[in-house]
C-alpha cells in the first residue's frame, strides 16, 4: 500500500528549472526591440538598394532619352515616307488600262450595229487608305439589222464574257429608255438607237 | 523623480505614460512610418515603369541603321519614280513639258493632235477626311482633242500606256463623224502625278 504524505504547501512549490519565467519575460523585454530594429535596419538596407536601383535607372533615362526621341523621330519619317511610297505604287496598280479593251472592242461588235460614240467616267475614291479607280464605259450605237434586241443582247453579253474582258468589265446594262426607234432620215421602222453602260472592276481589285 | 506612494495616484500616472506612449507610437506609425512604407511601395512600380521604358528605348535605338536602310530605299525608290515617270515642271509650269511628251507619241503612231487643253494641277482627293493624310501627290491633267481612226487611236493609247505605268486615260470621248464614219472626232484626258504641295522630295540620311 503507497502512501503520499504533502510535506509543503502547494503554494511553497518551486520549479526546479534553471530557466525561470521572470528570465524569459527580461529576455523577452531585450529580444523584441532588438528584433524589431533589426528588422527595421533590414528594410532600410533594402530600402536604400532599391532608391539606388531607381536613380540608377533615372539616371540611365536621362542619358537615353534624346538618342531615344531621334530614333522615335527616325522611325515616324520612315513610316510616313513608307506610306507615301506605297501610295505611289498603289496609283500604279489602280489605274485601268484601256489598250486590252479598245482592242477587243471592234471584234465583240456585231456586224449590224454601229457605235457612234464612246465615253466613259472615271472617280478616284479611297477604300481602306489606299485609292481605287472606279470607271464606267458607256457606248452609243444604232442597229441595222432585223433582231435589233438579239444583236444588242449579244453586244452587251459579250462586253463582260469575252475572255478579254470578263477580268475587266464587271457588268453592263442597258439603261431603261434608251433602247428605241432610230429617228435619223436614213432608217427605216426595224432600226434602233442604244445605249450600253458598262462598269468595270475597280483597280485595284483586292 | 520618485514615484508617489499613493497606489491610486501612482497608478493614475502609469496610465497617463500609457497613453502618452500609445499617443507618440501613433503619431511615429501615422506620420513617419506609414507615408515611408507607402513611398517605399510605389519604388517597385516607378523602378518597373522606367525599365520598361529604357527596354523600349534600347529596342528603338538598336534599330535605327535598320530604319535609315528602309528610309533611304524608300527615298531611292520614290526618288527613281519621281524622275523617270512623274510630270516635272518647266519653269512652274507643266504644260510644255506634257506637250512634249504628247506630241512625240503621237508623231511615233502618225497622228496629229488638234488641240490641248491645260486642266491644271489638283488633288487626286477631294481632301484628308477620305482616309489619307499628307497625301504628297498630286496631278496634272490635260485635255487632247485629235481626229483619227479607231485603230490609230487604240495605238496611241497603247503608246501612252507603255511610256509610263503612273500615267492614267480618263474619260475617253469618242463621237463617229457623219459624213465620214471611218474617222472620228476624240477627246481624252492624260492625268500625270506629280509630286505636289511645294514639298521638297524626300533626302537620303546618313546618321
Amino acid at each position: 500500500m503507497n502512501m503520499h504524505i504533502n510535506l509543503i504547501l502547494a503554494s511553497e512549490k518551486r520549479s526546479a528549472s534553471v530557466v525561470s519565467p521572470r528570465f524569459v519575460l527580461r529576455l523577452t523585454y531585450v529580444l523584441i526591440p532588438v528584433l524589431i530594429l533589426l528588422f527595421g535596419f533590414l528594410a532600410y538596407l533594402q530600402s536604400r538598394q532599391l532608391y539606388k536601383r531607381l536613380e540608377w535607372a533615372q539616371e540611365q533615362w536621362e542619358m537615353k532619352e534624346p538618342h531615344y526621341q531621334k530614333a522615335l523621330q527616325l522611325k515616324q519619317e520612315v513610316m510616313e515616307i513608307r506610306k507615301a511610297e506605297a501610295e505611289i505604287v498603289a496609283l500604279r496598280h489602280a489605274r485601268h488600262r484601256w489598250t486590252p479593251m479598245l482592242q477587243v472592242l471592234p471584234e465583240i461588235v456585231p456586224s449590224t450595229i454601229q457605235l457612234t460614240q464612246l465615253q466613259s467616267q472615271e472617280s478616284l475614291q479611297v477604300e481602306n487608305s489606299m485609292p481605287k479607280r472606279h470607271l464606267m464605259l458607256k457606248l452609243w450605237g444604232r442597229t441595222r439589222g432585223v433582231s435589233p434586241e438579239a444583236d444588242v443582247e449579244t453586244l452587251r453579253k459579250r462586253l463582260f464574257e469575252h475572255p478579254q474582258l470578263s477580268g475587266i468589265v464587271s457588268n453592263a446594262f442597258i439603261p431603261q429608255g434608251s433602247f428605241r426607234a432610230d429617228t435619223a432620215p436614213d432608217a427605216d421602222r426595224t432600226h434602233r438607237i442604244f445605249q450600253i453602260h458598262a462598269p468595270l472592276f475597280p483597280r485595284p481589285s483586292e | 523623480m520618485k514615484m508617489p506612494t499613493d497606489k491610486k495616484t501612482r497608478g493614475q500616472i502609469l496610465i497617463l505614460i500609457a497613453l502618452a506612449a500609445a499617443g507618440v507610437v501613433y503619431a511615429v506609425f501615422s506620420f513617419v512610418v506609414l507615408p515611408c512604407l507607402r513611398s517605399r511601395r510605389e519604388v517597385p512600380k516607378q523602378l518597373e515603369e522606367i525599365e520598361a521604358r529604357l527596354s523600349q528605348a534600347e529596342r528603338i535605338i538598336s534599330s535605327v541603321p535598320e530604319n535609315i536602310e528602309k528610309h533611304n530605299a524608300a527615298v531611292a525608290q520614290i526618288n527613281e519614280i519621281n524622275e523617270k515617270h512623274l510630270l516635272q515642271p518647266v519653269l512652274g509650269s507643266y504644260i510644255l513639258e506634257a506637250e512634249s511628251r504628247i506630241e512625240k507619241l503621237a508623231a511615233d503612231i502618225g497622228v496629229s493632235v488638234k488641240n490641248y487643253r491645260d486642266e491644271g494641277v489638283r488633288d487626286f482627293f477631294p481632301g484628308p477626311s477620305q482616309g489619307i493624310d499628307n497625301y504628297r501627290l498630286r496631278s496634272y491633267t490635260a485635255m487632247i482633242y485629235l481626229e483619227t481612226d479607231f485603230e490609230k487611236l487604240t495605238q496611241l493609247i497603247d503608246a501612252f500606256e507603255q511610256s509610263n505605268p503612273y500615267l492614267s486615260i480618263l474619260d475617253i470621248n469618242v463621237v463617229a463623224q457623219p459624213r465620214n464614219p471611218q474617222i472620228h472626232d476624240i477627246r481624252f484626258r492624260v492625268q500625270w502625278p506629280i509630286w505636289g504641295g511645294g514639298e521638297e522630295l524626300p533626302q537620303k540620311r546618313n546618321e
